[in-house]
């Protein structure tokens, strides 16, 4: 037992910085696609022909194997931090589209009805009705997302991306059980807590009048 | 006086793609009164509504509202001054109540105390107490509330017409009679003119100043309710509203043959206007309907003038006379030639009480006259 400690601390400063590194790959990752994401998923809701083609289209990037996503960018960009930003972001992009798309759509066709019939341009139908009601979707489709980014960049180490990935494919290489932990727990842990952060805040962020609907 | 009118159609067509909904269709919706629309399923109630706010827009002619064509108006600020109910109420269910009634103002850039002090105003005008509901959501209320929030959200930008699409059908049958009452004693005082589309025969007789009966596409007929029942224009009417409605059995000699129009007045009129509503048809008294079109009963031309002169403000409602005798439409004419020898008026009434006409003497003596008139040409 005493040497699962001493590893762990001669190891500690290094677990710290490849958190970071795990930590900025993912958050960037997530940002980037929901700054795509979501003015996407609200443009479509009003372009609705185009709407299966590009869903189609980004639900495709899904079902590529990611470590084989991550492979694909070597010969485009090349290796390290930026094709794996790339790749992550690609595939947090649909969850979020999907979410945005389906939650506006969700929104009641009688108080759309009734705000075009006070008098409410498209813009302001958007910006005081639908988003409002279609935040905790897009929310959770937010939370999906970061969940999904934290531990698939785990796999970013392949190309030579860094992050918590590093650890893990070390210790693999060692057979070295102590050291493959070093790297789990800290994603686990990034996870749960994330995942946890991002409920609270949706519950905070609900307007009043929907929290009766809030099951989750 | 020449009516004011509100909304007309001119000409209009609609196509939805698929036939003509409307065609070279023309109406008058005057100022000031609850028209309500009725008709078959599909007949055109709701596209009619929705070409007023321009949701739809016709295929041929115009619309005109207050006399300006509609087509060369921007359609949002047309609609911020039109209110516009539905049946599935509408309202934000992420805004307070506040928030929900002060939408239309808010749209038109009224500031944040202007608009609460017209919440204020108009939650207490609904009978809802500001300070309880202010602050409440939309699923916190019973259903009969949450549409009289739709109501008040209406009339927040103080708008001459009020469009309603079978607001109350969606409601139980108690707070649906209780909205309409609300609605009818509402526009007693705020003289906006509401067109008001609803299946319910009842209500649309009910509430109306005046009933447009639609059929695919076509009015039928358009007029007051008791006119409706009085003189159906065909036997489309008559099937439609229910047969039962209409008196049976009306041999020509009833009082249903002789009654006449016009000389009725509703209990909250001031006693001017019963004055001025007697000098007109020279008339010596005239029947006084509540609130539903329910007889309560009669005010002479002796007592209004005696009242006039200490209280010209009193209302009708606060000498009419309701011990009188009145007639049925079936009641035989040689028995309303025995009663009206002894009574200035005898209003006729159908089984629920409901006022549909008037016999005078002198409507009794024009009758007496029409029918010796064709006795000489037969013989
Ligand atoms: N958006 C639309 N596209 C195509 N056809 C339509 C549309 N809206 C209405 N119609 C058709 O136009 C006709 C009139 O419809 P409308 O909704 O005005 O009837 P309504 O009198 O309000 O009926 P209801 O009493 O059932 O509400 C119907 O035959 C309907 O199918
Ligand atoms: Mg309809």
């Amino acid at each position: 037992m005493n040497h699962v400690w001493d590893t762990l601390a001669a190891d500690w400063p290094m677990i710290l910085s490849k958190t970071g590194e795990h930590m900025y790959l993912s958050l960037i990752s997530v940002l980037i696609a929901g700054f795509i994401a979501v003015p996407l998923g609200i443009f479509l809701t009003s372009h609705k022909r185009m709407a299966n083609t590009i869903i189609t289209v980004v639900s495709a990037i899904q079902t590529i194997p990611s470590l084989a996503l991550f492979g694909f960018m070597i010969p485009l960009v090349g290796i390290g931090t930026t094709p794996a930003i790339i790749a992550l972001t690609l595939y947090a992009v649909l969850p979020m589209l999907q979410n945005t798309y389906v939650g506006i759509n969700g929104v009641q066709p009688s108080l759309l009805e009734a705000g075009t019939g006070m008098g409410m341009t498209k813009w302001q139908m958007m910006s005081m009705v639908q988003l409002p009601i279609a935040r905790s979707v897009i929310m959770a489709g937010v939370r999906l997302v970061a969940v999904q980014t934290i531990s698939l960049a785990t796999i970013a180490t392949y190309i030579a991306a860094g992050g918590l990935g590093d650890i893990i494919t070390r210790g693999i290489a060692m057979i070295n059980t102590v050291t493959i932990m070093e790297g789990a727990i800290p994603v686990s842990l990034l996870v749960i807590s994330v995942n946890f952060i991002l409920l609270l805040l949706n519950r905070a962020l609900t307007p009043k009048g929907l929290r009766h609907l809030n099951k989750f | 006086m020449a009516e004011a009118v509100a909304v007309e159609f001119r000409n209009v067509s609609k196509d939805y793609g698929s036939g003509k909904v409307l065609r070279d269709f023309n109406l008058t919706v005057p100022k000031g009164q609850i028209v309500t629309i009725i008709g078959p399923s599909g007949c055109g109630k709701t596209t009619l509504l929705k070409m007023i706010n321009r949701l739809e827009e016709p295929s041929e002619g115009k619309v005109l509202v207050e006399g300006r064509d509609i087509g060369s108006v921007d359609a949002v600020s047309l609609r911020r001054d039109i209110g516009y109910v539905i049946q599935q109420i509408g309202l934000f269910p992420h805004m307070t109540i506040e928030e929900n009634i002060g939408i239309v103002p808010r749209l038109k850039g009224a500031g944040k105390g202007e608009r609460r002090e017209q919440v204020t105003k108009l939650l207490q005008l609904i009978g809802l107490s500001p300070e309880q509901y202010r602050k409440r959501y939309p699923h916190e209320l019973s259903g009969g509330q949450q549409q009289r929030i739709g109501v008040a959200r209406a009339l927040a930008s103080d708008p001459s017409i009020i469009l309603m699409d079978e607001p109350f059908s969606a409601l139980d049958p108690i707070s649906r009679v209780q909205l309409q009452k609300e609605l009818i004693n509402l526009n007693q005082r705020l003289h906006k003119t509401i067109v008001f589309v609803t299946h319910d025969i009842d209500e649309a007789l009910k509430i109306a100043d005046r009933v447009i009966l639609l059929s695919e596409g076509e009015v039928v007929q358009s007029s007051t309710p008791a006119e409706l029942l009085a003189h159906p224009a065909n036997e489309f009417v008559v099937e439609f509203l229910g047969p039962e409605r209409f008196p049976k059995d009306l041999a020509p000699g009833t009082a249903h043959h002789i009654m006449i129009d016009g000389l009725s007045i509703d209990h909250q009129a001031p006693i001017e206007e019963a004055l001025e509503l007697l000098r007109a048809n020279s008339a010596e008294a005239l029947a006084v309907t509540g609130t539903w079109g329910e007889l309560l009963g009669i005010v002479g031309i002796e007592e209004i003038s005696q009242h006039l002169l200490h209280d010209s403000t009193l209302k009708v409602g606060a000498i009419v006379q309701s011990d009188t005798s009145s007639l049925l439409a079936h009641t035989p004419l040689s028995e309303v030639f025995e009663q009206i020898r002894n009574h200035r008026i005898l209003p006729v009434v159908d089984d629920s009480n409901r006022l549909i006409g008037t016999v005078t003497r002198s409507s009794v003596i024009e009758a007496l006259g029409r029918h010796l008139h064709r006795e000489e040409h037969s013989a």
